[in-house]
């Protein structure tokens, strides 16, 4: 349990389910997502399984439509509506409450977005303030941590600009530290580096290398193959069916 | 309910630091319990289940200091972040800031500015000790159609003697003086008083002393009490003035004492009393005689003895009333009426002001309906930012109280500026002179008010910050942050909200338009009643003779006939003439007992009642009354030395000779001289005291028969009224000396006073419903406007497929229309349930006036039709290549 995750603490989460559960972080059974439209169901995702352990760096690759940001939003708890079994370090999302997988989402989850989707009217830090402010962390520790991290990242400099005043490179650089910031066992990169340069790029994938080494578990979705490289196996997927395991 | 109770305990938490631990200690508990319960129900030993549940829940110290800590930081810090965040968001969107505080401050200002005036009137106490206990006693007699009338001295006196209700019960009568003895004579308003008045409303002077037994005559020394603003006036707020002497109409008075600017006694509307605003400047004990049983002047006033109640006050004095007219043999149904004084002076204001409160309610709820408006396309636009908070942990919760705390920044900001505008326009409201509407004087925006305002604007703030708060607390997860822009896809929902409160907005100011012309169509026949007499350029003087001089009776017909005669010879009048008790004037509405000759007997259970007069030869022609049968007086006819005549007015004749000729008939009027008097003349009714007010049976006696000691001049000239003015005073002034000329006013002056408070609604009204109208107009603009935008791409692929500018502009006025109609319907259900609590305050129309409805019908779908244009006409401009290369 995080030190820090009072809500956690404040309404315990269902416990893992097994010993089992221990070594993996995520586990999917038959994970199925459909749209129902009037022209009937339209399925995303197609009887996924999936194994993911503590501190794997593993890379989702595929065509447009292939599902694989939908499987991030469901991976990221911020998609609710599926089939199958999804556990999460032991604990079964789909038995779970939408208020529960917000609580776990929070404890576990962070994720940076292809367009980094910093908060355009909050300073640099301001955005890394904004995750532990929602988790009800004292400002005074919330402070230190945000300092903690700008001095990590050597982004001290930039913490009373807006977004609008950096680069690309940096925004995204701003956008990890935040995924990160609240110390979660999972990061989710949906096509993190698809609006940088190469450069930037490759900055930013040395900084998750850099992570999974610490211990985070990194999920990624790319269409590069060198940055896909940077995954200790790829899982390509096909119109919402998993083709193979690398 | 867990929802509410949750924010409770939070804004709890940020006070009750103390109450806080507990409720955490026992949270934690519960939660260590249930684990403990869930692994005994797995099969455990107690012990062994209670030890794993404290290994899974971790050390429980800790966890508790964290919550702790976590707890009292969080929920006010986070308010403030938002707060502050709020600020800054409002600073970036300059444009909609200023909209959405402009629109609040109108809403919010308008009930500030109505309230102040609503709280001065009806909620403050009035400035009198225990002032709950007092009360106004009057007599009544329904068979006569007095629900109050004066008292006669000889009852007030009885029922100051019988009753065991009161502590104190008394009276005042209202009385003219002349303050001669200076340079300047002037008019003064004054009361005669028991002398017990003031120990009635426990107010002690400023300085000296008030009235005691001793100074009531006869023997006891003439004594007077000034009013504040007199002692100021005229004797420069010496404190030295105790013990002077003053002069009021020819007598002596020793000033005794000098009441608080605080002290006022406020008009009550009793029959009998002035018509017009009368203020009393001064006090004097009543000097008369206490036997007098015929003619009604005390307005009674009493204190109730601590724990009696008005009823019991009624049921004695009601019985008193009951005996003592019976023991006088009259016996015609006299009885008393006990009011709460704050209800007499209120009484009549407060339909109108709640009406009023009602109409800026209505307003306010527009202005948050387009402020709501204006927030929900807000949302829509910052539908990404609060995808990425959700995304970054936000809960539901968190991102409604975000939004709220910023619509709630914006109702203060709004309020703020609300309350600068309300002072602003209350010093115009008050110009509109809504004399009826009494301690105006006292109407300021105090803490009270103050506070007010901060409670509407932060319930305009949460009501109008609901809806767009619900809208950003379901982002649109995947929508949102998959588009590049700022902007996301916006779904049915928002704009579907949006149209629902445009909806409301024209169905609101439908009620309140309706309301307004209700008003105008009921002031405009107002202004329309013939009040029997021609006003134009008819300039009023009053007048009221000096006591020792005139006590002669024909000295007094002389000054009045001499005064007449000068003025009319003035170039440029036309004709002059005097009068007691000028239609609309400030004097006493004399009434009188009648009996008819040959009809009744000479008990006085059989006199009649009606209004009287006394009237110059030439008066009826001077105010242009039509004569109807016979003639009016003549100087030369009607003499002292002639036998006594009246002239009635037609109402008494349809009433009292109907299908007969009332010409020759004898009456016998009970006033001074109570002769018979012969009927000569039948003149067209008059409206006495209000256009509004049915008309009375009436007699007019000649002055020269009887003079009067007060007196009214009506002059009709064709010279500007300021110019007649100065050469009338001059005239008066040159044949007495100490005959000051005060209520100077034209008849069209007057008259328009005594409309004033309908007046003061219609405004009043008529302002909110344009308002209103303009906000729902600025509603429909944006709604209509918002829509075009969202369906370019449509409206172009149309226009590509061939079809007309027309048939577009229709599209989208089709669209404002459907909004306005579905508003008119719901709007003309509303007033017609809500019109008839105004029913009160209407002349001459009904609260369901079908030509008021269908104007007001025909106005809003106008103004529907003009604020969906400008978007339509922009739509049809839409060049249907550009738009599709665009998408």
């Amino acid at each position: 349990m995080s030190t820090y995750n009072v809500q956690t603490a404040m309404n315990p989460l269902p416990q893992p389910a097994g010993a089992a559960a221990d070594s993996l972080l995520i586990q999917l059974r038959n994970l199925e997502k459909c749209y129902q439209s009037k022209a009937g169901f339209t399925y995303v995702l197609r009887q996924i399984t999936l194994d993911i352990a503590e501190g794997e760096f593993v890379t989702v690759m595929g065509p447009s439509g292939a599902g694989k940001s939908t499987l991030l939003g469901i991976l990221g708890l911020y998609d609710h509506k599926w089939d199958g079994e999804f556990f999460l370090r032991g604990h079964p999302v789909h038995g779970l409450k939408p208020k529960d997988r917000s609580a776990l989402n929070k404890q576990f989850v962070g994720f940076v977005f292809q367009q980094f989707h910093l908060l355009d009217d909050l300073t640099v830090a301001e955005n890394l303030d904004i995750p532990l402010s929602y988790r009800n962390i004292p400002k005074p520790e919330r402070q230190g941590m945000v300092a903690d991290l700008l001095d990590r990242f050597g982004i001290v400099a930039k913490k009373d600009l807006y977004p609008a005043q950096l680069s690309g490179g940096q925004q995204q650089l701003v956008a990890v530290a935040r995924a990160i910031i609240a110390k979660p066992v999972l990061l989710l990169a949906d096509e993190p580096t698809g609006n940088l340069h190469t450069d930037q790029g490759w900055e930013i994938m040395e900084l998750f290398k850099k992570l999974n080494q610490a211990g985070t578990a990194v999920v990624q979705v790319t269409h590069n193959e060198a940055w896909a490289a940077y995954g200790r196996r790829v899982i390509r997927l096909k119109d919402g069916w998993m083709e193979n395991r690398a | 309910m867990k929802t509410l109770r949750t924010v409770w305990l939070k804004f709890g938490s940020l006070w009750r630091r103390s109450g806080l631990r507990g409720e955490i200690d026992e949270e934690l508990r519960f939660h260590l319990e249930q684990r403990t319960a869930e692994n005994v129900a797995a099969g455990m030993s107690p012990e062994n289940a209670a030890r794993l549940a404290r290994k899974c829940f971790g050390n429980f110290q800790t966890v508790r200091e964290q919550c702790r800590e976590a707890s009292r930081a969080s929920f006010g810090e986070a308010c403030w972040q938002d707060a502050r965040f709020g600020a800054r968001m409002l600073r970036k969107s300059p444009g909609f800031a200023v909209a959405a505080v402009l629109t609040l401050a109108l809403g919010i200002g308008a009930n500030t500015a109505i309230f102040s005036i609503m709280k001065a009137v009806l909620l403050r106490s009035l400035p009198y000790r225990d002032p709950e206990r007092l009360v106004t006693v009057c007599e009544s007699n329904l068979k006569r159609g007095y629900a109050q009338i004066l008292v006669t001295p000889a009852n007030l006196r009885q029922w100051q003697k019988q009753n065991s209700v009161f502590e104190q019960l008394g009276g005042e009568i209202y009385e003219s003086y002349n303050l001669t003895g200076t340079e300047q004579p002037e008019h003064l308003h004054a009361a005669c008083t028991t002398p017990n008045f003031f120990s009635i409303f426990g107010v002690p002077p400023l300085l000296g002393r008030t009235f005691v037994a001793a100074d009531q005559p006869p023997g006891g020394e003439r004594v007077a009490v000034l009013s504040y603003g007199l002692w100021k006036r005229r004797f420069a707020g010496d404190r030295d003035v105790i013990g002077k002497i003053i002069t009021l109409s020819g007598e002596n008075f020793t000033i005794v004492g000098i009441m608080p600017a605080s002290f006022k006694i406020f008009p009550t509307p009793v029959f009998g009393l002035p018509t017009g605003r009368v203020d009393p400047e001064l006090w004097v004990p009543y000097s008369g005689s206490m036997d007098e049983r015929d003619a009604h002047f005390f307005v009674g006033f009493g204190r109730l003895k601590p724990g009696v109640q008005l009823s019991a006050a009624q049921s004695e004095m009601s019985a008193i009333a009951a005996r003592l007219d019976q023991e006088s043999g009259i016996g015609h149904g006299w009885d008393a009426s006990v009011q709460p004084l704050h209800e007499q002076v209120v009484g009549n204001s407060r339909s109108a002001l709640r009406l009023l409160l009602g109409a800026v309610g209505f307003v306010l709820l527009i202005a948050c309906a387009n402020v709501a408006n204006l927030s929900l396309a807000r949302s829509i636009a910052r539908g990404r930012e609060f995808a990425i908070r959700s995304a970054l942990g936000a809960g539901r919760g968190r991102l409604i109280r975000q939004r709220l705390v910023e619509s709630t920044l914006l109702g203060i900001l709004g309020g703020s500026l609300g309350v600068m505008l309300a002072r602003a326009s209350l010093a115009g409201l008050l110009a509109l002179q809504p004399a009826n509407l009494p301690r105006l004087d006292e109407v300021q925006l105090d803490g009270s008010v103050l506070g007010f305002t901060l409670v509407v604007s932060v319930l305009a703030g949460l009501l109008f910050g609901l809806a767009p708060a619900l809208h950003s607390s379901t982002p649109d997860f995947h929508g949102a942050l998959k588009e590049t822009g700022a902007g996301a896809s916006t779904g049915h929902r928002p704009q579907r909200a949006r149209s629902f409160l445009v909806v409301a907005e024209v169905a609101l100011a439908m009620v309140l338009l309706v309301g307004a012309g209700l008003m105008i169509n009921s002031f405009a026949r107002l202004a329309r009643v013939n009040p029997g007499f021609e006003p134009e350029r008819l300039i009023t003087f009053d007048a009221s003779l000096p006591w020792p001089g005139y006590v002669d009776d024909a000295k007094r017909m002389r000054l009045i006939a001499q005064l007449r005669a000068r003025v009319q010879a003035l170039p440029g009048v036309t004709s002059a003439a005097t009068a007691y008790g000028l239609p609309f004037g400030t004097m006493l509405n004399a009434t009188c007992g009648v009996l008819i000759e040959g009809r009744s007997t000479s008990e006085p259970r059989e006199r009649i009642s009606s209004a009287w007069r006394t009237v110059s030869p030439g008066y009826f022609k001077t105010m242009g009354v039509p004569v109807r049968a016979g003639r009016a007086f003549s100087e030369r006819l009607d003499t002292q030395n002639s036998g006594p005549t009246v002239v009635i007015n037609e109402t008494f004749a349809r009433k009292f000779f109907p299908g007969d000729n009332p010409l020759g008939k004898r009456i016998q009027v009970f006033t001074v001289s109570t002769n018979w008097s012969e009927i000569i003349g039948v003149i067209q009714d008059v409206k006495l005291t209000g256009l509004d007010a049915p008309t009375a049976p009436e007699i007019y006696q000649p002055d020269t028969q009887q003079g009067p000691w007060m007196f009214s001049l009506v002059v009709r000239s064709r010279l500007p009224s300021r110019q007649i003015e100065s050469e009338v005073r001059t005239e008066a002034a040159a044949i007495e000396k100490d005959l000051p000329l005060f209520n100077v006013r034209t008849m069209g002056e007057a008259i328009s006073a005594s409309v004033a408070s309908q007046r003061f609604t219609m405004t009043l009204i008529s302002l909110f419903a344009t308002l209103a109208l303009i906000l729902s107009a600025v509603g429909i603009y944006g709604v209509v406007s918002y829509s075009v935008s969202q369906r370019t791409r449509e409206i172009g692929i149309r226009m590509a497929l061939g079809a007309p500018r027309r048939s577009v502009l229709g599209l989208v006025l089709q669209e404002g229309l459907l909004l306005a109609t579905l508003g008119v319907g719901i709007g003309l259900a509303g007033s017609l349930a809500l019109t008839r609590f105004m029913a009160s305050q209407l002349f001459g129309v009904s609260a369901t006036d079908p030509a008021t409805f269908l104007v007001v019908t025909a106005l809003v779908v106008s103004m529907t039709i003009v604020s969906s244009y400008l978007p339509a006409r922009r739509a049809a401009k839409v060049d249907p290549l550009l738009t599709l290369r665009y998408e």
